[in-house]
C-alpha cells in the first residue's frame, strides 16, 4: 500500500462518459488483488477528497493498473481530461478484495456485474480462471441499454449479457438472466461474486439464499479518506452471534459475505 | 533545532499531534511511522459502543469537507483491549478523546481510563454531530464548567478540553473550562455546515448538517487560538485546516503549544511526515532555534 504520483500510460473513452485509464504503478500492480480499490486525487485543490475507483485489471509484468470509471461529477470529469504522460496521485491498493479461495470447492462460478460494477469482474474473472482453469465461469453483465464491454471476458468466462431495454438480446436484469440460466442448468455447488447497484444485490441476496449459492458482494458507499481513517463509509453486517456490526467499506471491504449484508 | 516541549508535564518530542476523528492508528500506520509524532490523539471513545449516524456521512465542499460520522466508536472496553496495545508499539504519547451523551456518560468513560496507560485525555464537548452531549455541552459556559469539573475529579491524567467554534464568544467557554479545572484546551472542533444537492433538492448528508473542516476553516481557528491564548493561562493544542508546516508555525505564533493535523491526513495519509519536514525547513529558513520561542509572539 502506498501513496504517490504515477504517470498515465493511456486514457481511452470506451463509451460516452466511460473511460479507461492505465497507470504505470509497478509496486501496486504487484500487490493488486481483484475487488480492491485505489484512491485517485484531483489536481484542483477545490476537490480535496479522493475518488475511490475499482481495479479493472493489473498487469504485474508491465507494471500497470487499469481503471474504468464513469464521469459522474466534477472529480471524474477532471480525470477524463488527463492525457498520456500526465501524472495523477494514487493511494492503494485498498481494501480486501474478493476471496478467490472460496471457489476452490465449487463446481461453477457466477460473476454478476451491473453498470459500473462490471469492471472489477474482469480482473476477478482473469484471476479465477488462472487459479481454476477447469471451472466454468459465467459472467452476467447488466446494462441499461447497449453493452459497452463484453468480448474482453471471453478468454476467461462465458458472457451472458442483459439490458433493461433488450438492446443486447436479453431484456431484463442480470438477475433475470441468471434465473433463466438456472432454470435450464442442473444442480451443483455454486459461488457468486457481485458488484453493482444496491437494488441488484438486494435482489440477489434472497434469491441466492433460496438456491443455496454462496455470495460475496462488493459494496459502494460515499467515502471520505478511502483508507480506513474517517469512518465515513460504514456497512451494516450481521455478526455470527446475531448482533449488528459496522465495518468500513473502504478498508474492511468493499467485499463482504452476501448473506451478512444488511441493506438499509 | 529544538522541537521538543513539555505539555502538561508530559514530554513531547515535537509539537505535532493528530486531530481526533481524522486519525485511525492502524489505517495511518500503513503509510507512516507513528513514532514521528509528538503525540497521537485518537477518535472519540465513549463508555459504550456507538453506531454513529446514517450515510451519507461525508460531503466535499470548497476548501474542505463536511462530516457527520457521529462518533462511531467501539466503546472504551473494546478500545482498551484491542486498539491500545497496537498504539503502545510506537514511541509517541497517547491522547484519548472522550465523548458522552450525558454527564454520567462523561464521568463513566473518564473512570474507565483510570490506571490505563495513556498519557492525556481530551474531553469532547464540541462534536456537532450528536443530538445529545457533544456540542450541546460545549456551548453553555455553566455546563462546560460543570462537566469539566465532574470529569476532572475522575481522571488520573492531564485533562484537555476540546472546544467548539460554534459559539458567540469562545473566550467565555475557555474561561469556563479553566474554572472547571482543565489542564489544557484544544481548539477548534468543526464548524457546523451544510451542503445541498441542488439537482436532487436534498441535503447531501443524511443528517442534513455536519462538521466543516479543511483549509477553509484555518483563519477562524487561528483567530480563536489567538483570542483564547490571551484569555486563559492554559496550554493549547491548536487545530483547524492545517495543511502545511507553515500552518503549524502560524498556530504556534497565535499561541498554541501543540498543533493537530486533521483533514490533511485524510486527504493525504502521509501528510504528518511532510508537515513535520516543512516545519523544520521553516525553522531553518527563519532562524528559529527552539519551536517554543515563537509561541504566542503575536
Amino acid at each position: 500500500m502506498m501513496t504517490d504520483r504515477f504517470p498515465i500510460v493511456s486514457q481511452t473513452e470506451l463509451a460516452p462518459g466511460i473511460f479507461q485509464m492505465v497507470l504505470q504503478t509497478p509496486q501496486m500492480a504487484q500487490e493488486a488483488r481483484p475487488g480492491q480499490l485505489v484512491d485517485l486525487y484531483c489536481a484542483e485543490k477545490d476537490k480535496l477528497l479522493p475518488r475511490p475507483i475499482s481495479l479493472f485489471d493489473a498487469d504485474p509484468e508491465e507494471g500497470t493498473l487499469s481503471l474504468i470509471y464513469a464521469v459522474v461529477g466534477k472529480g471524474t470529469e477532471e480525470f477524463s481530461t488527463y492525457d498520456e504522460g500526465d501524472t495523477v496521485r494514487v493511494t492503494g491498493p485498498l481494501g480486501t478484495g474478493f476471496p478467490l479461495d472460496r471457489a476452490a470447492d465449487m463446481n461453477e462460478i457466477f460473476l454478476v456485474g451491473g453498470g459500473l460494477g462490471i469492471p472489477p469482474m474482469f480482473f476477478l474473472a482473469k484471476c479465477l480462471h488462472a487459479l481454476y482453469p477447469e471451472k466454468p465461469i459465467k459472467v452476467f453483465l447488466g446494462f441499461r441499454s447497449e453493452p459497452w464491454i463484453g468480448d474482453i471476458f471471453t478468454p476467461y468466462a462465458e458472457v451472458l449479457p442483459s439490458s433493461d431495454d433488450g438492446a443486447c438480446g436479453f431484456k431484463g436484469t442480470a438477475l433475470d438472466r441468471m434465473t433463466a440460466y438456472l432454470n435450464e442448468a442442473g444442480a451443483c455447488a455454486r459461488i457468486l461474486y457481485a458488484c453493482g447497484p444496491i437494488p441488484m444485490m438486494r435482489a440477489i441476496q434472497p434469491f441466492a439464499e433460496e438456491k443455496g449459492i454462496e455470495t460475496w458482494f462488493s459494496l459502494e458507499e460515499r467515502m471520505g479518506c478511502g483508507f480506513g481513517a474517517c469512518y465515513g463509509c460504514p456497512a451494516k453486517l450481521k455478526a455470527a452471534d446475531g448482533t449488528t456490526v459496522l465495518k468500513r467499506v473502504c478498508k474492511d471491504g468493499p467485499v463482504f459475505p452476501g448473506k451478512d449484508v444488511i441493506f438499509s | 533545532m529544538k522541537m521538543n516541549l513539555d505539555f502538561c508535564g508530559i514530554p513531547m518530542k515535537n509539537p505535532l499531534t493528530t486531530a481526533s476523528g481524522t486519525f485511525n492508528p492502524r489505517a495511518h500506520a500503513d503509510f507512516y511511522d507513528l513514532s514521528i509524532l509528538g503525540a497521537v490523539t485518537v477518535k472519540g471513545v465513549a463508555s459504550t459502543p456507538w453506531d454513529g449516524n446514517p450515510t451519507p456521512r461525508i460531503a466535499e465542499v470548497y476548501g474542505g469537507m463536511l462530516n457527520s460520522v457521529g462518533l462511531q466508536n467501539p466503546g472504551a472496553k473494546a478500545w482498551i483491549r484491542e486498539e491500545l496495545p497496537f498504539l503502545q508499539q510506537y514511541d509517541t504519547k497517547i491522547i484519548v478523546n472522550l465523548c458522552g451523551h450525558t454527564m454520567d456518560e462523561y464521568t463513566e468513560v473518564a473512570q474507565m481510563f483510570r490506571g490505563v496507560p495513556v498519557d492525556l485525555l481530551e474531553l469532547n464537548i464540541s462534536c456537532p454531530n450528536v443530538s445529545a452531549g457533544g456540542v450541546t455541552f460545549g456551548t453553555d459556559p455553566k455546563m462546560v464548567e460543570k462537566v469539566v469539573s465532574a470529569v476532572k475529579k475522575e481522571v488520573d491524567k492531564p485533562l484537555i478540553v476540546k472546544l467548539t467554534p460554534n459559539v458567540t464568544d469562545i473566550t467565555e467557554i475557555a474561561r469556563a473550562a479553566e474554572a472547571g479545572g482543565a489542564d489544557a484546551l484544544s481548539l477548534i472542533n468543526t464548524l457546523l455546515g451544510m451542503k445541498i444537492d441542488i439537482y436532487r433538492r436534498k441535503p447531501v448528508l443524511a443528517r442534513s448538517v455536519g462538521g466543516f473542516s479543511g483549509p477553509a476553516v484555518k483563519p477562524v481557528a487561528v483567530r480563536m487560538v489567538y483570542q483564547v491564548s490571551k484569555a486563559v493561562d492554559l496550554p493549547i493544542i491548536g487545530m483547524g485546516g492545517v495543511m502545511t508546516g507553515e500552518d503549524v508555525a502560524e498556530f504556534i505564533m497565535a499561541g498554541a503549544s501543540m498543533v493537530a493535523i486533521g483533514t490533511a491526513a485524510l486527504v493525504d495519509p502521509q501528510a504528518p511526515v511532510r508537515i513535520l519536514q516543512e516545519l523544520e525547513e521553516f525553522c531553518d529558513k527563519t532562524g528559529v532555534k527552539d519551536i517554543q520561542e515563537i509561541r504566542g509572539i503575536i
